[in-house]
């Protein structure tokens, strides 16, 4: 361990005690002469210390008995001596001063007592020393596992920031390729376009020379074309003069010959005049000789000039193919300028993208930054030096949430559970509360009412006492009671006895009951139409009411609507359930009344329920489940008798016209034959209208002709089923024996 | 609560905010009503104050759930503008018999395209006022009105185009009073929607 380190006073319980050490020291100076030797040991190392500790205690432990001041044994003992020497001096002092005072013995041994104290508080104080340096010793060797811990981490550190140094230098290399990408695609890219430069001039300087002699070769063909338009119109003008004279030549040929015949015809045979006309003959063949001549020259040269117009046409092609050829590199330049244009916008992208560099290495840098904070802060947080851990620990959390999110949405459920039980509850506690009040204000009206039944008894009671006292006096008065008896039932007897008389006159006197049963009537009649009148007049208001409501609004594409469950209907419905509630309870009472007033006194309550009850007494539900009983028993036999017969009929059947009759959901009849070679053979009839229809089968299509001879033809169906009977039954080979043992009788 | 949904950048009202006010209006006017002509117990109704006025309203609970059910359907169908009438009628409950009927007639201005206007053009102190006035003439009319002297209840018949359906509503025949007497009360109007007010009895 490096003394540097150990002197630093970075501990601050060794600071205070060798404070409280000096100050200690400091009064000890005060009270005598102080060796600040000791000061110096502090300084010396821990083992030393508590050597010297253990020396000084066995020395100070000698101390108080030898009371004398021994140079040799300091000499000797120099270490220890120089330790402990400030005491011994005052010791040593003290010592002479009680030779010279011997009144101050008292002194002296306060004074050794004291000093062994305060040594003894030395002692602990080097003590409190030593346990100061060893957490000194353990502080220092946390620091050097801090030590130790920082090398490593600035190891790793170091190493991370290589990693990134090299990530960063394989970037800045990846820049300088693609720095020298670009240089040389921007030298391509030069190069290129001065190839273009050169094809464009190239193209220009051709398209130029192409122009200068597309415009000769098209000057060359219009100088031709008018060269040849003028021979053309020269030649005309030839072939019109030629014509010209020749028309002329024959006219004067013509006019000769009239001539010829005119001197013919004045001179009688002149024989000069024959020579002449023979010179004039010959003059006028020579004539048309030059002027064939001149024809055929004409010709001849025309035809000259029609040999050549092949060649010009051939020459005006070619011409024509070359300007399409210079218009085809016109085209090609247009798509070469486009292919520069690419170019050069694909350049403006790599200059662009060469801006963007610093900008991306500037990000790269921030996000480097970023990387080592969210580093350093996963190291703070989670304590964990690779990024897996960092996940790991946050998938951990992630999970932890989520299973803290399930907890809170169960919990929250078991919470709502309770809430509605909670309220579900608090219903029910509603309900048998009402229902309790109910039952008190019931049991109050129970209550008045027995009084009122007491009271009512009581009532009956002194009526009956009276009404026996009353008989007891009649009795008592006895005759005179009887005879008014009397007289009033020969009263009633002879009252009756006058009406049975007036019946007997009414059947005697019949018209005059028809009279009156005709003014009954009429009056009946008249009423009636009292009737119709006052309906009308009903009717009328009514219409006029409808028409007031239609003028207040209520017009036909308007609807009244009101909400069902309104406060007036829920009134209604209300007071409707109580007055029937307090009807049968009406009843009740009164049946309690009639029971008492019959002498009824117990079970009063069971008799009325029973009464109640008479509508469905147990004997009569008895008979009804009896009854209930027989007419199932009735059902199930009649089932039993109509299977019976319909399977026998349907055997009967089966066994007389050979064919088993079956009837579907859908109201089709399936006929299948005795004969039948498979299931599959079968015919199916349908009720259409008012007869029976062969239906459609693949069976059916097998026996066309049988169908076509008697159901097409026939309109029969029973002679076609016969008919197909006996041919399945001529198609069977076996003989007719075999016939009952293969029939399966329908069930 | 209206006062809320009024645009207050403006301070005029749009049609859910004259909705608002009108269905507020109906609320205030049918807890006073009831409160006035005596339908319900006078310590089932608590005062509170709207519109500068003091307003009974019920604390019954079968009233509340109904007025919490009627309203929405009234605010919807409002702005549908599908309404034409609410009558309040207050009936007899052994006869059935109306005896008084309480009617807002809701006229929707329209636009020249003939479509609702969503936009006012009156403040909302104006439109209050009226409301106000509305509601002070509803309280007086109990100085003219006969003496409901049976069991009375109410029913609100809501008149509505062909085509209107809610849940929990029924066709129901509407309503008249023999003998009756119709007065007119104020009217209001939002600018959108106008409310004229009528009360029918049973003239003696």
């Amino acid at each position: 361990m490096a003394g540097s380190s150990r002197s630093v006073p970075d501990d601050l319980d060794s600071t205070v005690l060798r404070h409280q050490v000096q100050r200690y020291f400091n009064e000890l100076s005060q009270e005598g002469p102080l060796n600040m030797e000791f000061l110096s040991m502090k300084r010396k190392p821990a083992s030393s210390a508590v050597g010297t500790a253990m020396r000084t205690s066995t020395f100070d432990s000698f101390l108080p008995k030898k009371m004398c001041f021994d140079s040799s044994v300091a000499e000797a003992n120099s270490f220890t001596a120089d330790s402990s020497s400030f005491a011994r001096k005052g010791v040593a002092d003290s010592y002479s001063q009680s030779l010279n005072k011997s009144a101050k013995v008292d002194l002296t041994a306060q004074y050794e007592q004291k000093l062994s104290e305060k040594q003894a508080k030395i002692l602990e104080l080097q003590q409190k020393i030593i346990q100061a340096e060893m957490k000194f010793n353990s502080l220092l060797t946390a620091k050097d596992q801090l030590d130790n811990d920082l090398s490593n981490l600035k190891d790793t550190c170091s190493t991370k920031i290589k990693h990134y140094e090299d990530k960063i230098e394989t970037l800045q290399i990846e820049i300088k390729q693609l720095h020298l990408k670009n240089d040389h695609l921007s030298k391509e890219n030069i190069l290129t376009k001065e190839a273009m430069d050169q094809l464009r001039l190239a193209c220009a300087e051709e398209k130029i020379s192409c122009s200068k002699e597309l415009s000769r070769v098209e000057q060359k063909m219009i100088d031709m074309q008018l060269e040849c338009e003028d021979k053309i119109r020269g030649l005309e003008k030839n072939l019109e003069k030629a014509l010209w004279e020749a028309n002329k030549h024959q006219m004067e040929a013509e006019e000769a010959k009239n001539q010829l015949k005119l001197k013919e015809r004045v001179a009688s045979p002149p024989s000069d005049h024959t020579t002449v006309i023979e010179q004039q003959r010959q003059v006028i063949l020579e004539m048309e000789n030059a002027l064939f001549a001149q024809r055929a020259t004409f010709s001849q040269s025309q035809e000259a000039k029609l040999a050549r117009i092949p060649q010009l046409e051939k020459e005006l092609a070619h011409l024509h193919a070359t300007n399409q050829l210079y218009r085809e590199t016109a085209a090609n330049e247009l798509l070469l300028k486009e292919q520069i244009s690419a170019l050069q916008e694909s350049v403006h992208r790599y200059k662009d993208q060469c801006q963007a560099i610093p900008d991306l290495q500037g990000e790269l840098k921030k996000l480097a930054s970023h990387l080592r904070e969210w580093e350093s802060m996963a190291e703070r947080l989670f304590d964990a030096n690779s990024l897996a851990q960092v996940q790991a620990q946050v998938e951990n959390m992630r999970r932890k949430e989520l299973k803290l999110v399930d907890d809170i949405g169960n919990l929250q459920i078991e919470l709502n559970s309770l809430k509605r039980t909670n309220s579900t509850l608090r219903d029910k506690v509603e309900a048998l509360s009402n229902v309790s009040k109910t039952k008190l204000d019931l049991e109050d009206r129970v209550r008045k009412l027995e009084r009122k039944l007491i009271v009512v008894q009581k009532d009956r009671d002194h009526y009956r006492t009276i009404n026996e006292m009353y008989e007891n006096e009649m009795t008592r008065v006895g005759g005179p009671a009887t005879v008014s008896m009397e007289t009033k039932q020969i009263n009633e007897l002879e009252r009756l006895l006058e009406e049975y008389r007036e019946l007997v006159s009414m059947a005697d006197t019949t018209p005059k009951a028809n009279q009156e049963t005709i003014t009954k009537l009429n009056q009946e009649n008249e009423n009636l139409t009292k009737e119709v009148a006052e309906l009308n007049q009903t009717i009328k208001h009514l219409k006029t009411q409808l028409e007031v409501a239609e003028s207040r609004g209520i017009a036909s594409d308007t609807r009244v609507l009101h909400f069902t469950n309104n406060p007036l209907d829920n009134v209604r419905r209300k007071t409707l359930e109580q007055v029937s509630q307090l009807e049968k309870e009406n009843e009740s009472l009164r049946e309690r009344v009639r029971l008492m007033e019959a002498g009824q006194t117990q079970n009063l309550t069971l008799l009325v329920g029973d009464h109640f009850e008479q509508g469905c007494t147990p004997e009569r539900l008895r008979e009804l489940e009896e009854k209930l009983k027989s007419s199932e028993m009735k059902n199930q036999r009649v089932e039993e008798v109509f299977r019976k017969y319909c399977s026998d009929f349907r055997r009967g059947i089966f066994e007389l016209f050979g064919y088993q009759v079956d009837n579907d959901e859908c109201g089709n009849f399936k006929l299948t034959s005795v004969f039948s070679e498979s299931s599959a053979d079968y015919l199916s009839f349908k009720y259409v209208g008012d007869g029976l229809m062969v239906m459609d089968s693949p069976y059916l299509h097998t026996i066309d002709d049988l169908v076509q001879l008697h159901i097409n033809n026939q309109k029969s169906i029973p002679v076609f089923l016969s008919a197909l009977t006996v041919e399945l039954y001529s198609r069977q080979s076996i003989n007719s024996s075999a016939y009952p043992s293969v029939m399966v009788t329908p069930s | 609560m209206a006062a809320g949904t009024a645009q207050e950048t403006q301070n005029f009202v749009t049609l859910k905010g004259s909705v608002e006010l009108i269905v507020d209006f109906f609320n205030y006017s049918l807890n006073s009503i009831l409160y006035q002509r005596g339908v319900f117990p006078e310590e089932s109704f608590i005062p509170t104050q709207h519109y500068g006025l003091t307003m009974y309203m019920s604390k019954m609970p079968e009233i509340k759930k109904y007025t919490d059910e009627i309203l929405p359907h009234l605010k919807k169908w409002l702005t549908e503008g599908k309404i034409k009438k609410l009558v309040l009628a207050l009936c007899d409950v052994n006869s059935k018999e109306p005896l008084e009927c309480w009617e807002f007639r809701i006229l929707a201005e329209e636009t020249p395209t003939g479509e609702i206007k969503q936009q006012g053009t009156k403040p909302l102190k104006d439109i209050q006022q009226e409301i106000r006035n509305v509601l002070r003439q509803i309280t007086a009319c109990v100085t003219f009105l006969p003496l409901l002297d049976c069991v009375c209840s109410f029913d609100l018949q809501v008149h509505t185009k062909k085509d209107t359906q809610g849940e929990g509503w029924g066709d129901v025949q509407p309503l008249s009073i023999q003998n009756a007497q119709e007065v007119q009360l104020r009217s209001f109007s939002t600018s959108i929607q106008n409310v004229h007010t009528f009360v029918s009895y049973k003239s003696v």
